[in-house]
């Protein structure tokens, strides 16, 4: 499996698409559904992670940790959007600079 | 150009499959970039889109075609659909890149060093190789002795661990989702949705002998009262009906016992069920109103000209 390419460079890949979801986290001020977008890139980084490592390793865990990570990618996805939702539905608006008023 | 030497070095060595992986991978990391920094937000969900699919032909290269179905399936037709409905549902309007993202640089970007630097603690420089210090070093190899002997499909790997010994984390998985549907429910359920919900107290007050069933025989019972077989004619039809009305299903109204002679006295049978019915609770009444004002109470409400008196009056 690993003759011609080693996992060297799909888990640079993984870390990069990490990073850069970290980035999209941090940078980002405008609204918070893009700011949530890059936590689900991050999620499926941090997947094709343990996937390669896996491969590699010739270990079973990997994979049985990977079919669960998504689940919960998808459930944590479906309850952050509905948060967003109801955020929205009441205040208006989804400019993240007073997003600190809704504590409480 | 002596510098940049070591750069040109680079040839491209091993085969289709990091040509796949590269050609594959290139796409992703652009639209990593581009999520943050597209200004219409649909395009920012669908440079996801393009990741999750590149993320998928990787595994097909990795040689797992199970995790290759089903990632796109979880991470495109549940993660980004979603967001999809909510940025459509959501007039969200096309932004301008915002002038303070400046403001936030200095702390992202110390994370962001931080990370890179901690990048170089794993990896060995030596191995990637657009870094002008590669050298030609071998690459990992690992011969996989089990796939030799018998190969078993990556469905069969991951059932064969996933429903045995770790049925537990299946199980446990399928909860996540259903705590996650429940939540998603509950949470964005409103009131003006349409949600036929009755309102107990409010329909008690408004018609309760319908509300509350008395156990004690609901039905009235079937006997003939007025046919001239069981003893009926014209002239004591007044007694008849005064014997029927007290064993009917309005035997148990407040006041209909206590004032039944006083009502057949100047009242028809069918102004007492006409009262009966639309004025349940007011047999109370009838100790304090004359005979005129209930009659004319019935004509007027019979005639829908009935109003409720005033406050102030009695």
């Amino acid at each position: 499996m690993f003759s011609e390419t080693d996992p060297i460079k799909y888990f640079t890949f993984s870390m990069i698409i990490s990073i850069l979801g970290i980035r999209g986290i941090l940078l980002n001020r405008r609204n918070i559904l893009i700011m949530s977008m890059p936590i689900e890139s991050m999620l499926l980084a941090v997947n094709l992670n343990f996937l390669v490592f896996s491969v590699s390793l010739d270990d079973m865990m990997g994979q049985s940790f990977a079919s669960l990570v998504p689940t919960v990618a998808a459930a944590e996805s479906a309850i952050g959007l509905a948060i967003f939702v109801i955020t929205f539905r009441v205040r208006g608006t989804i400019a993240v600079e007073s997003i600190n008023c809704i504590q409480g | 150009m002596r510098l940049l030497a070591p750069a040109f070095k680079f040839h491209f060595k091993g085969g289709r499959r990091t040509m796949i992986l590269s050609v594959l991978s290139s796409p992703a990391l652009v639209s990593g970039l581009m999520v943050v920094r597209a200004k219409n937000p649909v395009h920012s969900v669908l440079f996801p889109i393009l990741v999750f699919c590149d993320t998928s032909g990787l595994l097909i290269l990795l040689g797992l075609d199970f995790s290759a179905m089903i990632s796109p399936v979880v991470h495109i037709g549940a993660i980004a659909v979603s967001f999809l409905f909510v940025v459509m549902m959501f007039n969200i309007q096309i932004a301008e890149i915002h002038e303070e993202v400046l403001r936030y640089l200095p702390v992202s970007g110390i994370i962001g060093l931080i990370f890179w630097w901690e990048m170089f603690f794993i990896l060995d420089n030596e191995t990637i190789p657009l870094l002008p210090t590669h050298r030609n070093t071998t690459s990992l190899r690992y011969t996989v002795y089990a796939g030799k002997v018998r190969s078993w499909t990556n469905l069969e790997t991951l059932g064969n661990l996933l429903y045995t010994y770790y049925s537990v984390w299946f199980l446990v998985s399928s909860l996540i989702l259903l705590v996650a549907m429940i939540g998603a429910i509950v949470l964005t359920m409103h009131r003006t949705t349409k949600v036929k919900r009755q309102d107990v107290f409010r329909r008690n007050a408004l018609d309760s002998r319908r509300t509350i069933i008395s156990r004690r025989g609901m039905t009235i019972p079937k006997k003939r009262y007025f046919s001239s077989a069981a003893g009926g004619s014209s002239d004591n039809y007044k007694e008849i009906f005064k014997k029927y009305l007290l064993e009917s299903e309005y035997r148990d109204f407040p006041g209909l016992r206590d004032h039944i002679d006083k009502l057949l006295a100047f009242l028809e049978p069918r102004e007492i069920l006409y009262m009966v019915r639309t004025f349940p609770r007011d047999f109370s009444m009838l100790g304090i109103l004359s005979p005129q004002d209930i009659r004319a109470i019935i004509i007027a409400h019979s005639r829908k000209q009935w109003k409720p008196p005033k406050k102030g009056n009695d």
